[in-house]
């Protein structure tokens, strides 16, 4: 049953900090697995943009590491970690921390600069018509952003003298680490080889399904092929990670720090010298340092044609050539896709592996119309639509993502057009919309309707449907009633769908179909007024 | 006019590669520390420093404080002196301040001649410092490195009031010389803390098990050495509130009952048992709360706007439900915070299924958090009919009172019959996973302005929850369907 047991965990940590227990530095994991989660605020119809700073999904990172532990109390720190680790979701199984800490006081100038004012360093001058080196003593009199030295001379500026100058320090302080560091402080315990799990999120890392669907020539049927496409713009790789993606929407709580945090030791030290007598604007002179952050290479466009790859072209079938599918499972309400193989998910990398090769899905095409009371049809759209379910040869969850539409004409393989779709259960009805015009299907239907006869109550229309392809066509009219107009009195036989009603109708080639209804007005009611 | 130059990096590869032993870090002047921190980024920090104090005024400093004190909170106290006035200098050392604090005083120029590296050192006078150092030379006068050549300006001093770091001064006036324990109080910014809950959600056995920890960070750019630590659980006022999420979920109801907690005011307090170090820019965390095989259950929500009417299904909410009581739950008073929960994946690794916050909560509430959408469980919601009928009741919509100009008064009343809106609505509820699920599904938006929303039919028996929204509790089946009908009577 129950048990409760509320701790309190004494943090005794003295004043020599990180001192009084003995240190053990795991410095890289084992065994890794990576989950990857959407980015909550991309929207369906959003790429991947890995040219962005940064990526707003996520990944759960499980790390397996063996230590060697001293007995007694000992603080544990775990180095190459993910650096955009969000500290406090951090997880530890195997032992019961005391107390789990994250500093994020990196080694950099800035923080060298701040860790040694007040104390002594050198300061280095090179002469530059000689190449002669001179250093002196010194000793920063400042915070890192002015900084002021002290001499035998007497007190002055660094940087602000046209020289070239710097100072060096004589060592690193202990408070300063070269990664993002985490560490645990683990009670008494005693000793020995111990295996540790850590786990925690990481911001940083995205992924999206895409689609690759090809009509046969009569567009009654289609060969779905879709890649998991991860990303990451993280710092570190994982080698040989156990890779998943998860489907479906994860509530994320907005976090202040993701905003707030400017990392104020990864920011470059800039001097700020005295004014200069100058009426020009001010120079900036760039020192020997670096001067910003190597370029970011030019993402893989994920909108790229590399599909191909997986593809005969000639044929225009999908040839899976040994593509290993993702495995699918459920993870409560969301749905867990799982990398076969140990998978390296690269720094600042991308990578792709098949979701689902399926041939031959059942579906149609069919140009639709939206008709909605109280104003006039909507331009036809052209959509093949088709039932995610096993009869037609489908029945599997489909992740959100990218759709390429392609079909095959006279022996070539031809782009319909690029659309999106949700998140889309077993059982439900799909509806992929093809854009773009003149490809293929030049949408060559008209749909046009005329008032035939209007009270104050009621009018009475007449749809026309023109379909000036030369191949007959398949047409549904969407009749939708709203606050203010209701549709009645069709004079052909209509399906009833959710909230709607639907004309249905063959046309066949330079043909035409007519459909007369009555549309009632209805007031619209006074909501919300205050009388 | 400023100018900008990048220093540059140097990190010189022998001081990396020594090993990090000791030093760097200064010494503390900081004495026994007490600090409280409080929910909304405020802490109150007490310093209780020896403190040697000459007969008579002086002044004294107090360095490292907190970096981000709010100086009008400081207050000193101690025996046998008199506060006269109290300074927060912001007055930072900089090289421009320098100068300008140089002005009518003598620097050193040391020159450096580019092509022979060859110095020449001469005594000068600032003039002013109005956009670039007007500088007399013996009998010429100079504007400082007008010509782009290296010059080293050597200060003989540094202004006293000018600090490295932000600095509390406060004059005294004492009796007697000699050391005494002085406390100094005061706020800061910077000191943070929240509850983090991990909690693992076993389905199946339908238990949860609950770790909380308090996470505190530092950004206040000082160090506390250690310190003994309070944290205060509830809002005070005047402070920032956290980011509310947008509607609770459905089933979130308050607890009565009373922790076995230490309470200030309506603040619980939450102690970290001995001393620790917070140190600048970290992020810590502390248990405070453990509890396994708590039950729980999981829940789906679905919440119809007015007239919400969508082309394709939407996923239901997924709702973890579980309570805080003493029986049957976590038995303690939860700190606002986040829940992140784990579930087991088919392999048995944990994996994160979502978060959501938590206000402050009292022992014994029911929480039911949404931790995301469910992949498999959707609602369509539509609007199946719209329809304007007359009801048989009148009401009175206006009343006239005439006076004559013979004295005489009437009224006059006019009567009006109600006129309502009926709408029915449909909403078909798919499930595709193989198990039954239990949908609570919601119409909001119920209360219009006469607040008399009838429901005269439904498919299954609704359950108001306020003016404003109706509930069903809908079973749909393993990898099936239902369908519900609701007809709304509104003005």
């Amino acid at each position: 049953m129950r048990r409760f047991r509320p701790i309190w965990i004494l943090a005794a940590l003295a004043a020599a900090p990180a001192a009084a227990q003995p240190l053990v530095i795991s410095p890289r994991p084992d065994k890794v697995a990576v989950t990857v989660y959407r980015d909550p605020h991309r929207g369906i119809d959003r790429f991947i943009d890995t040219s962005e700073d940064a990526l707003g999904g996520y990944a759960l990172v499980t790390e397996t590491r063996e230590v060697d532990l001293p007995p007694g109390e000992v603080t544990v720190r775990f180095e190459g970690v993910a650096s955009g680790i969000q500290p406090e979701t951090m997880i530890l199984t195997g032992l019961g921390p005391r107390e789990k800490n994250q500093d994020r006081l990196l080694l950099s100038h800035r923080a060298l600069l701040d860790a040694f004012t007040g104390q002594n360093v050198i300061v280095r001058r090179t002469d530059r018509a000689t190449g002669r080196t001179s250093e002196e003593p010194a000793r920063i009199r400042s915070g890192a952003d002015r900084v002021i030295i002290e001499t035998k001379a007497g007190f002055e500026a660094l940087a602000c003298t046209g020289l070239n100058e710097t100072l060096v320090f004589p060592r690193v302080p202990p408070t300063l680490s070269p990664k993002p560091a985490l560490s645990v402080l683990v009670p008494d315990q005693p000793g020995g080889r111990r295996q540790l799990v850590i786990s925690y999120l990481t911001g940083n890392f995205d992924w999206q399904a895409n689609y690759i669907v090809d009509l046969n020539a009569d567009a009654t049927r289609m060969d779905l092929f879709a890649w998991v496409t991860f990303a990451s713009l993280d710092d570190t790789s994982f080698e040989r990670a156990q890779a998943g993606v998860v489907g479906g929407r994860v509530s994320r709580v907005y976090r202040a720090e993701d905003e707030e945090r400017r990392d104020d030791d990864e920011e470059e030290v800039y001097a700020h010298c005295w004014p200069e007598g100058t009426t020009g604007p001010p120079e900036t002179r760039s020192g020997f340092g670096p001067p910003s952050l190597p370029a970011i290479e030019a993402p893989i466009a994920i909108r790229s044609r590399d599909y191909y790859g997986g593809y005969d072209d000639d044929a225009g079938s999908i040839v899976v050539t040994g593509s290993r599918l993702v495995s699918q499972e459920s993870l409560g309400d969301l749905k867990l896709y799982r990398v076969p193989f140990p998978a390296t998910i690269a720094s600042r990398g991308q990578k792709q592996v098949a979701l689902l090769a399926k041939r031959g899905v059942k579906g149609e095409l069919l140009y639709r119309s939206r008709v909605d009371a109280g104003s006039s049809p909507d331009d036809p759209e052209l959509i093949f639509r088709f039932r995610n379910r096993k009869e037609d040869g489908l029945g599997e969850g489909l992740p959100t993502g990218q759709v390429s539409l392609f079909q095959n004409a006279g022996g070539r393989r031809l782009l319909l057009g690029e659309t999106y779709i949700d998140d889309k259960a077993v059982g439900e009805e799909v509806e992929l919309r093809v854009g773009g015009e003149d490809l293929m299907y030049g949408l060559d239907v008209d749909v046009d309707e005329e008032t035939e006869k209007e009270t104050d109550a009621w009018t009475r229309s007449r749809l026309t449907v023109a379909n000036d392809n030369p191949w007959p066509i398949l047409f549904e009219a969407e009749f939708r009633d709203a606050e203010d107009g209701r549709f009645d009195r069709f004079d052909h036989a209509v399906l009833r769908r959710p909230g709607k009603r639907v004309w249905r109708v063959s046309i066949p080639a330079k043909g035409k179909a007519v459909l007369r209804y009555r549309e009632v007005e209805l007031d619209p009611p006074d909501r919300g007024d205050d009388d | 006019m400023r100018r900008l130059i990048l220093l540059t990096a140097c990190l010189a590869s022998q001081a990396l590669a020594q090993p990090a032993d000791k030093g760097g870090a200064a010494p503390t002047a900081q004495g026994d520390l007490g600090i409280t921190i409080y929910n909304g980024d405020l802490a109150l920090v007490e310093d209780r420093r020896q403190l040697a104090l000459p007969a008579g005024v002086s002044r004294q400093e107090f360095p490292d404080v907190s970096a981000s004190i709010r100086p009008e909170t400081a207050t000193l106290s101690g025996e046998g002196f008199d506060i006269l006035e109290q300074n927060f200098d912001f007055d930072l050392l900089s090289p421009t301040a320098m100068m300008q604090k140089a002005v009518g005083q003598s620097v050193t120029l040391l020159r450096t001649n580019p092509a022979t590296g060859a110095e020449s050192r001469e005594r000068a006078t600032v003039l002013a410092v109005n956009g670039g150092a007007v500088l007399r030379i013996a009998d010429r006068i100079e504007i400082l490195r007008d010509d782009g050549l290296p010059v080293r300006v050597i200060f003989d001093t540094i202004p006293p009031n000018l600090r490295a770091r932000p600095t509390l001064s406060v004059t005294v006036e004492a009796a007697r010389a000699g050391p005494r324990p002085v406390t100094l109080s005061y706020l800061t910014t910077g000191l943070k803390w929240k509850a983090d809950y991990v909690a693992r959600f076993d389905e199946t056995a339908g238990k949860l098990d609950v770790q909380g920890w308090v996470t505190l960070t530092n950004s206040t750019g000082t160090t506390f050495n250690s310190a003994r630590t309070l944290l205060a659980a509830g809002d005070v006022a005047g402070v920032q509130h956290p980011r509310r999420p947008d509607e609770p979920a459905y089933g979130n109801r308050p607890g009565t009952e009373t922790a076995e907690r230490a309470q200030v005011g309506d603040l619980y307090l939450y102690p970290i048992k001995g001393r620790t170090t917070i140190a600048d820019a970290q992020t810590k965390q502390v248990s405070f709360l453990e509890a396994s095989g708590v039950p729980a259950a999981k829940g789906y929500e679905f919440r119809n706007e007015w007239l919400g009417r969508t082309d394709d299904p939407k996923s239901a909410a997924t709702i973890l439900k579980f309570s805080s009581a003493r029986a049957g739950g976590l038995g303690d008073a939860l700190p606002a915070g986040t829940v992140r929960v784990y579930m087991r994946d088919a392999h048995g690794d944990a994996q994160f299924i979502g978060e959501s916050e938590i206000p402050h909560t009292p022992m014994g509430s029911s929480l039911a958090l949404r931790t995301g959408d469910a992949f498999d469980v959707k609602v369509q919601p539509a609007i199946e009919k719209r329809e304007k009928i007359q009801s048989d009741e009148w009401e009175r919509s206006a009343r006239f009172r005439i006076t004559r100009s013979d004295g005489t008064v009437t009224t006059t009343q006019v009567d009006t019959q109600k006129e309502f809106w009926r709408t029915t609505m449909r909403y078909v509820l798919t499930n595709a996973r193989p198990q039954p699920v239990t949908v609570d599904l919601i119409q909001a938006g119920l209360s219009n302005p006469w607040s008399d929303t009838r429901v005269p039919s439904e498919s299954l028996p609704g359950e108001q929850m306020s003016l404003d929204q109706r509930v069903w509790h809908v079973t749909v089946p393993a990898n099936g369907k239902t369908i519900v009908t609701a007809v709304f009577e509104t003005r």
